[in-house]
């Protein structure tokens, strides 16, 4: 009868101590895909931590800054840039681990690169060679596909405004691709994702003029509601999440991401993005 | 004029008539048709031209909606082809072809209907210089190789500082020349210094005109859209029906003529045949046995009801006519007592005795006389007289040949005309006669009878006169030498 009540006390206790914390995603894709690709990592870390983890899909980054800040929500996966502009404003915030993807060049890495890329056959082989070209970035807000684009350039004192001839946004990383099949453009900015697969579905027609420095891939951090304690300890279930689990065959399935779990990086990992937003900003706006 | 063309005239003239009063009726149903066939051409030009007049329309109204996106002109001052492309995309329909924003040096920055088809200069195209000349430019140009209806104006921030250029398109292929007429009856052509397009198969246009359009003038030499009709299908139809009208009743006119012609024909001929007969009989060229004859034939020729009962009508009063002659004939040329033939027959026979004789034939004649007959009737009255004469004649028509001639000459004397017979042969006829008579015993006259005769056979030159003096002569001589007796001539 004690050892009964000794192990309801137990049961008692746990549940009492049992916690329901709010997982925040941005909105990179359709909304309802990011739950079905997140649910099965939800329903990982609840049945491993024994807490409650509901998952959160904000309108925008701005709603999930915002949420951070006022600390209504307890985890969030961020992009490298959000990381960077919120751990800037919020040194609070902790750092629990880095997104870790099976690369396309068959590699399983936290970060990806960004790469110039020219056709083969219009033999420009070099940055240099490419002056007074066509260029595309994909987007001003895009890591890859201009931010890091950027630092290559200001690594080899380039104002590509002024450098090529005429300088176009294209929105998508596999639009830059096309333009460059189309004759459009000579040379173009894309993550080294969307070079591998240009490979695959072109063949090996494409000259790597410049390669960035690695970009750190997405990050879950924690608020300050989080414990340093349940931090370390989310941290380490994160880390633990075997290859083959059901979370990364969700991101495969629903998002086409090539996942290969979690792992914890230095927080410094990601000073190499605060460089990129140093680089000056050459606004074509007038 | 005979009734054959009488009524041929007459029922051919109705039938002109007729046709005439049908060709003006067609003709007049023609130009009212026509007329409004060509007013339905003439709204259907008004609503093509219309129809023209909104495209272009179109064109400046997509241009403007895009020039007054702040989005758009954020995506012109930033190269954001990706927003530019995004937007043109959402504007492309079957007005509008091709969208293409431009830099102000003339660089394609976004194709609406190519995504990924820019950076190129398109600076030195004529209507991207009169933009950039005039500000805008509406009319007919090469875009990307193709001819097309083109709006361009140059892009205003703030509506003040130029920033670019938009060209909105339509491609002047067949099947903008096709929406352009759908649902009309016209037919639309383009015709430029480089390509020839119309909806219509045919290479030339009916009653085409130019469609009047406000366009500038633009690089492409002598282009202009004509609209006319392909065919004059409706018109053709109408004109085949009026024509066919014509010939149908021309034939129908031709085929009444000949059916009429054959039909007088058919009728009128059995008339005229029967007619010819009648005519013949008045004239004399057919007497009424022929007349008979020639109407017995028409009844067992003719078919037609009609005509073979008015045949049947006049061959029954043919027939009459024939029977009244026949018996006014008998009742001229014979006896009422005897019903022997009259003197008057007697020497119509004799005369055509002698003809004949004339031609190689030859007779005889016999004169008979009752010995003392005037004392039979004064003894026994005129009734007995008659009796005797009656029976006499009776006896003698008895006894004579059936080619002879017996008649009563007058009073109680009589004539035998003997054909074929000489002399002696008239004599034992004579005998034979006489002798007949004498022996009869007459039943109301108890006495005897007897006959002298005179007998004269046919000489050469003989007249009526020379022979029967001859024949009298001789029966005299028998009364001379004791009666009852037969003498012939010397």
């Amino acid at each position: 009868m004690l050892v009964k009540l000794f192990f309801l006390s137990l049961l008692l206790l746990n549940v009492l101590h049992a916690k329901e914390y709010i997982f925040a995603m941005y909105p990179s894709n359709n909304p309802t895909k990011i739950v079905q690709a997140l649910t099965p990592l939800m329903k990982y870390l609840s049945e491993q931590s024994g807490d409650t983890f509901k998952l959160v899909v904000t309108k925008d980054y701005d709603e999930l800054t915002q949420r951070i800040e006022e600390k209504s929500v307890d985890f969030a996966w961020v992009n490298s840039k959000n990381f960077v502009l919120l751990k800037e404003r919020n040194p609070s915030l902790r750092y629990l681990v880095t997104y870790l993807e099976n690369s396309k060049s068959g590699q399983i890495t936290p970060y990806y690169k960004s790469f110039i890329v020219a056709l083969k056959d219009t033999n420009i082989t070099t940055l240099e060679e490419a002056k007074g070209k066509h260029f595309a970035f994909t987007d001003k807000e895009s890591t890859s596909g201009y931010a890091y684009t950027m630092m290559i350039f200001e690594d080899r004192h380039i104002n590509p405004y002024t450098f090529f001839q005429k300088v176009f946004f294209l929105k998508k990383h596999d639009k830059v691709t096309e333009a460059l099949m189309n004759r459009s453009i000579e040379l173009g900015a894309m993550s080294d994702g969307t070079y591998y697969n240009a490979r695959a579905k072109y063949g090996d027609t494409f000259n790597i003029l410049a390669s960035s420095a690695p970009i750190p891939l997405d990050a879950i951090v924690a608020s300050e509601n989080v414990s340093i304690a349940e931090s370390q300890r989310i941290t380490k279930l994160l880390e633990n999440i075997p290859k083959d689990a059901p979370s990364n065959k969700a991101f495969e399935e629903h998002l086409g991401w090539l996942s290969a779990g979690f792992v914890k990086k230095d927080e410094h990992f990601y000073d190499t993005f605060k460089k990129t937003l140093k680089v000056p900003i050459y606004e074509t706006l007038q | 004029m005979k009734l054959y063309n009488k009524i041929l005239l007459l029922t051919t003239l109705q039938i002109v008539a007729i046709f005439i009063f049908g060709i003006y009726q067609i003709q007049s149903l023609y130009l009212t048709q026509k007329k409004a066939f060509d007013q339905k051409n003439l709204i259907q030009t008004e609503m093509i031209q219309k129809r023209f007049e909104e495209k272009l329309s179109e064109l400046q109204k997509t241009a403007r909606i895009l020039i007054n996106s702040q989005e758009v002109i954020t995506g012109i001052l930033s190269n954001d082809t990706d927003m530019l492309y995004t937007w043109s995309k959402l504007f492309l329909s079957s007005s509008t072809d091709k969208i293409h924003f431009m830099d102000l040096e003339g660089t394609v920055i976004s194709r609406g209907e190519a995504e990924f088809r820019f950076a190129d200069d398109v600076s030195k195209q004529f209507y991207i210089q009169q933009a950039l000349l005039n500000n805008t430019f509406l009319g007919i140009d090469r875009v990307d190789g193709k001819e097309c209806l083109v709006y361009t104006e140059r892009i205003k921030q703030y509506g003040e500082k130029p920033i670019g250029i938009i060209s909105v398109a339509l491609v002047i292929d067949h099947e903008f020349l096709s929406s352009l007429v759908e649902g009309t009856t016209m037919s639309l052509a383009y015709q430029s210094e480089h390509q020839t397009l119309s909806t219509a198969k045919e290479k030339t246009l009916i009653n085409a005109s130019a469609l009047s359009l406000m366009l500038q003038t633009g690089s492409i030499k002598d282009a202009t859209f004509s609209i006319g009709l392909t065919s004059e299908k409706e018109l053709f139809a109408l004109k085949e029906a009026r024509t066919n009208f014509f010939l149908g009743i021309a034939l129908a006119l031709i085929v009444l003529v000949i059916a009429l012609h054959f039909t007088l024909l058919k009728y009128l001929k059995e008339y005229e045949i029967l007619a010819q007969v009648l005519i013949d009989f008045y004239e004399d060229r057919l007497d009424i046995k022929e007349v008979i004859a020639k109407i017995k034939h028409a009844i067992h020729k003719q078919t037609t009801t009609e005509v073979k009962k008015i045949a049947e009508a006049l061959f029954n009063m043919s027939q009459k006519v024939s029977d009244t002659q026949n018996a006014l004939e008998l009742l001229s040329s014979t006896d009422q007592l005897t019903t022997l033939a009259n003197r008057r027959k007697l020497e119509e026979y004799l005369e055509q005795k002698l003809k004949e004789a004339n031609r190689g034939n030859f007779f005889s004649i016999v004169m008979l006389d009752i010995d003392r007959f005037k004392t039979i009737n004064d003894t026994y009255g005129h009734e007995i007289g008659d009796h005797v004469l009656i029976h006499t004649a009776n006896l003698m028509q008895a006894v004579i040949r059936e080619s002879d001639m017996l008649g009563r000459w007058g009073g109680e004397e009589f004539l035998l005309i003997l054909p074929q017979t000489n002399l002696e042969g008239a004599l034992v006829m004579a005998e034979q006669l006489r002798s007949k008579i004498y022996h009869y015993e007459f039943e109301h006259y108890p006495q005897r009878v007897t006959m002298s005769l005179g007998v004269a056979t046919y000489r050469i030159g003989d007249t009526p006169n020379s022979i029967l003096r001859r024949a009298d002569h001789a029966l005299y001589r028998a009364k001379n030498d004791g009666r009852n007796k037969v003498e012939y001539e010397n």
